[in-house]
């Protein structure tokens, strides 16, 4: 039977490589995908925890997260859409005219 | 007479106050009579006062209005309090009555001038101030006067302002008697700390009391450094040596001026203070030595200084320093008595002896060189024969007012009780001094008055004899000057003529009692022989008659010959006397121009560069510098505000975790 | 030896690899489906079948979706992003710490096992009336709260959808 430690490695390592890909890509969707990762890793500890403590709330707070992820996603990629029209460029690195 | 004290000193300030609101609306006769009648009012009350004191039998003479509490923290308790006992009553006549009379003299010799108004208005504030000063019952309502008396004597100084000459002189006046103060403040600093309190009333029957229950000693450090430290302050004001400087260049104000402050009553502050505080003073012989001998050095070199130089003010400046030397002497040999007699006939004969001048200068249109003078005697002869009078007085020739004041100083010197060898020393200074004394002022009378005139041909026609509002004034001192001496005729002379008592020294009595029970406790009562207190009269005559005679010899037998060689065969002493010893250039080099540096040195470089560069300005460059910096962090760039997202991240596990 | 846990958590692990370092878009979201549904099924491992179904229905089943179609929207194939490196030094720094952070929570909870053992789970954990009771009873508030977030969201999307902003 996996310990509650295996889990929580699984989970620091999918979290670690959505940060690794927020980090690198330069493709936009990606970088969403990357995101979600993350928060898909947050959900697996949440009920990793949950399992191993006996308590159901932590089920109940990943549901909120669901609805949480959802909404972001379907705003962010609206927002995605509204700036390509602009640049038509889906290269993050080139929406960076806000700076000092 | 008790509840009316305060009217003494608000008449003048009522007088001020409207001279200086109203001066320039009620016009000039408005100005004169307003300014002269405070003071006649303020004399008259004075007189009222001084006889309710007469009246009363010896002990009991003490007039005393509380006026109001004005600090009241803790012990410290400081009223507004009038007094007047025998010390302050003599005093408060001089003040008034000179006063009154000086007014009367600048009516005239202001009559021309368009700011009258102005100085009739410093001349009552002045002597509201000298008033409170006089009859102020603690140190620190003469503290009050003895400023404020230094600003009037600013303000006045440097009258004609427009010239640059006459506000620096008013400058350095102030400069160098607030160094004084200092000095004074310093003294009352210890005094409340020693007695609890800085009243008249308090202090001295305490320092009395203290000394003879043992409590403290003859001759304690603490007394010796409140003495020391009034004196520092009295030096400031009445111009002794260290701080006597400004009082040549004070004249650059008008005469009368001269006349009232810098000879009869601010200069003769610093003696009233230390006859005033005369118990503490003879609880410390060390001061007492220390005053003698300045004193003793200051009567001596003024008088030196005063032969050579040509500004017929100037040699009554260096005078009045000297005289002013004599008075201190007389109080440091704890002849309290005798100082203020002296102050008081020299207030007479001095104050004569300037408004003469100022009556000469007024006759030669403003000319003040003794050089371009000679033979006005035919001209101005009221002014002759009355500075003629007031000089014989201040030679000290009998029976002359300045005769008896200062032999008696002289004796007292000669029988000092707590030092007596240094006594005999000072004696014999203050002889010399009175010879000199007595040559450069018939110098004065000789090259002004007699011999040939030696101006210009205008100036010839311009001498013309000065109003009555002058002449009247100097009749009236010059009359002073010679019988005022007969209040103090010493026993000696007055036995002779059949118990004619010494007023002045009976008067005194109540007010120097403690201090003469003190000295004759612990030097024990001295036996002088009448002898030699003769000849030694007789010897300090004989050195006037004999300055007088040189004088005579030099500035009118051969007047053509001998002071230009004389000059040249003495020509080292010569330039250094005439250069006045070069204390204002030592004073510059050594004084000044130190400080100047210094205060350069921190508003440069502290107050400019480290402060302001460093501190101030300094961080804000660094704040800019850094924010600059720091804002390139915002590169637009999403995944570096990732980047730092995860960096806090880490850092924070970090610190939990490791 | 876990076979379940260590089959989909590989399977996870391969596919998380894969998402961030495919070189186009679509790979990367099949990548993405790969890990919803090995993860969907450590859920199940984890007595949580609800949790299960939604992460297919709404991850797989909704979010994946969209993004799908964004990428068929906004990426004609073939295209290319160009080989311009901009901005290297800071995305380098955060993938470094992205690492450092695995290394720090893997080490972190190191002993966290020995005290939080396993506990007898209560009958019937997991099932979906036991989660509809809390969601309803306990979590109510919250339950609405999310409700408005979605209509929040629902709006910022379709405003942010018209023709001139």
């Amino acid at each position: 039977m996996a310990s509650l430690t295996h889990y929580i490695v699984l989970s620091s390592i999918l979290f670690g490589l959505g940060t690794v890909g927020f980090c690198t890509r330069r493709n936009a969707l990606i970088l969403f995908m990357s995101i979600e990762l993350m928060l898909n890793a947050v959900n697996l500890m949440l009920v990793a925890f949950s399992n191993f403590m006996g308590d159901m709330a932590g089920q109940v707070m990943v549901i909120f997260i669901f609805a949480v992820a959802a909404a972001e996603v379907a705003v962010g990629l609206a927002i995605l859409i509204a700036l390509f029209r602009h640049v038509r460029e889906v290269d993050i690195t080139k929406f960076n005219v806000l700076k000092w | 007479m008790e509840g009316y004290l305060y009217l003494i000193p608000l008449l003048p300030f009522i007088g001020f106050l409207i001279n200086g609101l109203l001066g320039q609306k009620i016009g000039k006769s408005g100005v004169f009579c307003i300014g002269c009648s405070s003071i006649g009012l303020a004399f008259l009350f004075s007189i009222l006062a001084v006889y309710q004191l007469a009246c009363s039998p010896a002990e009991d003479r003490l007039l005393v209005q509380v006026l109001w509490s004005w600090i009241s923290v803790g012990n410290l308790n400081i009223d507004i309090a009038l007094m007047m006992d025998p010390l302050s009553a003599v005093m408060i006549l001089v003040v008034t009555g000179v006063s009154f009379v000086i007014h009367i003299y600048s009516t005239g010799y202001m009559a021309h001038d368009e700011a009258a108004w102005r100085f009739f208005s410093y001349l009552n504030m002045f002597v509201f101030f000298m008033i409170m000063l006089v009859l102020g019952s603690n140190y620190v309502v003469m503290f009050v006067g003895w400023e404020g008396v230094g600003l009037a004597s600013y303000l006045l100084i440097g009258f004609w302002y427009k010239e640059n000459v006459n506000a620096d002189a008013g400058k350095k006046a102030f400069i160098v008697n607030r160094i004084g103060d200092f000095g004074f403040l310093l003294g009352m600093f210890l005094i409340f700390i020693t007695f609890g309190s800085l009243s008249y009333l308090d202090i001295f029957p305490k320092a009395a009391h203290m000394y003879e229950q043992g409590i403290m000693a003859m001759n304690s450090p603490v007394m010796i450094a409140i003495c020391l430290l009034l004196f520092l302050g009295a030096t400031g004001k009445s111009a002794q040596i260290p701080l006597f400087v400004w009082l040549p260049d004070a004249m650059a104000g008008p005469t009368p001026v001269s006349a009232l402050i810098h000879a009869a009553t601010m200069v003769t502050a610093g003696v009233y203070m230390i006859a005033r505080t005369n118990v503490l003073f003879t609880l410390a012989p060390t001061a007492l030595l220390v005053l003698v001998l300045m004193s003793a050095a200051t009567a001596f070199i003024a008088a030196t200084i005063g032969i050579l130089q040509n500004d017929i003010k100037r040699v009554l400046a260096y005078s009045t320093v000297s005289q002013l030397g004599y008075m201190f002497i007389g109080v440091s040999v704890a002849a309290y008595g005798a100082g203020i007699f002296h102050l008081m006939t020299h207030a007479f004969f001095k104050a004569c002896l300037f408004l003469c001048a100022g009556s000469v200068i007024h006759a030669m249109g403003g000319d003040q060189d003794m050089r371009s003078m000679g033979g006005l005697w035919k001209k101005i002869p009221i002014t002759y024969i009355t500075m003629l009078f007031a000089t014989i007085a201040i030679s000290g020739i009998p029976p002359f007012a300045g005769f008896f004041s200062k032999d008696e100083i002289l004796w007292k010197a000669f029988t000092f009780p707590y030092y007596p060898v240094v006594g005999k020393i000072v004696w014999f200074i203050g002889v010399l001094a009175a010879g000199i004394t007595a040559f450069y002022m018939f110098r004065l009378i000789f090259m002004t008055f007699h011999g040939k005139f030696r101006g210009t041909e205008e100036q010839a026609h311009h001498l013309h004899e000065s109003p009555l509002s002058m002449t009247g004034p100097l009749m009236i001192l010059a009359f002073l000057a010679v019988f005022g001496g007969w209040l103090g005729v010493p026993h000696l002379i007055g036995n002779l003529f059949g118990h004619v008592p010494n007023i002045l020294e009976n008067f005194f009595e109540p007010v120097f009692a403690s201090s003469h029970e003190i000295i004759g406790a612990y030097a024990g009562v001295q036996h002088h022989s009448t002898v030699v207190e003769w000849v030694l009269m007789a010897g300090s005559v004989a050195v006037a008659i004999g300055g007088i005679s040189l004088a005579y010899h030099i500035y009118i037998r051969r007047v053509d010959v001998l002071p230009g060689k004389l000059a040249e065969t003495f020509s080292i002493y010569h330039r250094l006397v005439y250069n006045k010893y070069w204390v204002d250039e030592i004073y510059y080099y050594v004084v000044v121009l130190p400080f100047y540096y210094l205060s350069m040195f921190l508003w440069k470089v502290v107050d400019a560069f480290i402060i302001d560069d460093i501190g101030a300005n300094g961080q804000a460059w660094w704040v800019q510098r850094g924010s600059g910096a720091l804002r390139l962090v915002h590169n637009g760039y999403v995944q570096t505000y990732g980047a730092f997202m995860v960096l806090g991240l880490v850092v924070m596990l970090w610190f939990f975790i490791v | 030896m876990d076979l379940y846990f260590w089959v989909f958590a590989s399977m996870s692990v391969l596919a998380g690899l894969f998402t961030i370092a495919a070189r186009d878009a679509l790979p990367s979201a099949m990548g993405l489906l790969t890990v919803f549904i090995a993860l969907a099924g450590l859920y199940l491992h984890l007595h949580a079948p609800l949790i299960a179904i939604f992460q297919v229905a709404i991850y797989a089943g909704a979010i994946l979706i969209l993004v799908v179609f964004v990428i068929m929207l906004l990426m004609a194939p073939g295209e290319r992003l160009a080989a311009i490196q901009a901005n290297v030094s800071y995305r380098g720094a955060g993938a470094l710490l992205g690492l450092c952070l695995i290394g720090l929570i893997a080490v972190g909870t190191k002993g966290v096992s020995e005290i939080v053992s396993m506990k007898a789970l209560p009958e019937g954990f997991g099932n979906p009336s036991m989660f509809g009771d809390l969601l309803f009873r306990d979590f109510l508030l919250h339950f609405e709260v999310v409700s408005v977030l979605l209509l929040v969201a629902l709006i910022g999307g379709i405003y942010l959808c018209k023709k001139k902003l």
